[in-house]
């Protein structure tokens, strides 16, 4: 047969693989083939039904789906805020509404009766301190400038002054020269002057370092 | 059971009043035969479950349209065929993983499977056909397991017979190797 003859054909190039047995190896639920033709009925019947019946009937208004984003983020916001535990994380000093309904009591009856027979004890108030230095920081801060100013300060007067003995040798040089006569000041400077001395220089040295020292367009100029 | 013929069936469908009767019918000769088969190629259940639904569902909405120039069991098994290889594409795109990777997966499925009674011989099998790319393994599946006939094969695939001998050879050599390597062992 035809058929025998092509499904055997391969058997001689595998030998090993046509030696095994051909098992189905996969398994299924119980049941499943009796089953599974009411399944597909049901798939079916569903699949006509979306067919047939595209709509579902329901309807919503018309900006419903773009209201609804919003609505959704300001309900998780609203749980959000729910979740959170409910602590303000102000503090009070120790003792404090111990104290406070006495306070109060006190100054009800204070406000309640005429000043003259309040003792005075009573109608002291105690007053009010305010501590300047109420904050650490705050102290060393102002201290810290205060040392910086004083610092600053010693060393501009540092910078700027001049033992006794020098100012008044500075002044004493200057009345000096006040009552010199000029000329003779001119003569003493020409006379320390020293002699330049004469350099011979040939043409062609003077050529080379003019040549080297200045550009063309300096020389130019300077002929013109 | 008496197996009906698929002309009573094909006349039945025809007729509205008959219509569901004949789908029944049909369901129960195929079912299982297209069970397997896409059972071979996607491996899990689950999804083998879901596919053959598809392939019904398919099918009852074009029967009408049969024509009988091919077997009515030919031309089911195309349309399972085809449900199978664009469910195995898609596991691929939506992983973005290649051939390879989807083997790889498929095959943990098998070692991990509820529903694999095989033994270590059978599961070295199973692995082997795994190693193959699609379409010899469904040649493979079809010629071994299901024994059709190279013409059944092309009239389904749409693949000459020629290509389909030597491509079911291939598979067949690369299967022998696999299955005879020692150093593979499960």
């Amino acid at each position: 047969m035809i058929t025998d003859d092509e499904n055997n054909e391969w058997k001689a190039e595998a030998p090993y693989l046509a030696s095994l047995p051909k098992e189905n190896p996969f398994s299924v639920p119980e049941q499943y083939f009796k089953a599974l033709p009411g399944y597909i009925s049901n798939t079916v019947f569903a699949d006509r039904l979306k067919q047939e019946i595209p709509v579902t009937g329901f309807f919503v208004p018309e900006t419903y789906f773009s209201e609804l984003h919003d609505q959704l983020l300001g309900l998780t916001s609203e749980d959000m805020l729910k979740e959170l535990p409910k602590k303000d994380g102000f503090q009070t000093p120790d003792l404090y509404f111990q104290q406070l309904q006495a306070k109060i009591l006190a100054r009800t009856v204070e406000e309640s009766l005429p000043a003259e027979t309040i003792p005075a004890a009573v109608n002291a108030r105690p007053s009010r301190i305010v501590r300047l230095w109420h904050s650490d920081l705050l102290k060393y801060a102002s201290a810290a400038c205060f040392v910086m100013v004083t610092a600053f300060g010693l060393y501009l007067n540092q910078q700027n002054y001049q033992p006794a003995a020098v100012q008044a040798a500075d002044m004493a040089n200057e009345q000096l020269l006040y009552d010199m006569d000029e000329q003779e000041i001119i003569d003493h400077i020409e006379s320390k002057t020293p002699e330049m001395p004469k350099i011979k220089v040939t043409d062609a040295e003077l050529e080379t370092y003019i040549l080297n020292n200045y550009s063309q367009s300096e020389l130019s100029t300077e002929i013109n | 059971m008496k197996q009906v013929e698929d002309e009573e069936i094909l006349a039945k469908f025809s007729d509205e009043s008959t219509r569901n009767e004949a789908f029944n019918l049909l369901i129960t000769k195929y079912q299982e035969k297209i069970y397997w088969h896409v059972r071979r190629l996607v491996i899990d259940h689950d999804d083998a479950d879901d596919l053959v639904q598809e392939v019904f569902i398919k099918v009852w909405k074009n029967l009408g349209k049969f024509r009988s120039d091919s077997k009515l069991y030919t031309w089911i098994y195309r349309i399972a065929t085809n449900e199978s290889i664009t469910f195995l594409n898609k596991q691929k795109q939506r992983n973005q993983t290649s051939f390879e990777e989807v083997s790889e997966e498929l095959a943990e499925s098998l070692i991990a499977s509820s529903y694999f009674n095989g033994d270590k011989v059978q599961m070295k099998l199973q692995q082997a056909l795994l190693t193959l790319p699609e379409k010899q393994r469904l040649i493979f599946n079809m010629k071994y397991y299901d024994e059709l006939k190279y013409d059944e094969i092309s009239e389904i695939l749409g693949t000459s017979v020629g290509a389909l001998k030597a491509s079911f050879h291939i598979a067949v050599k690369k299967i022998e190797v696999f299955m005879l390597n020692d150093d593979i062992v499960f």
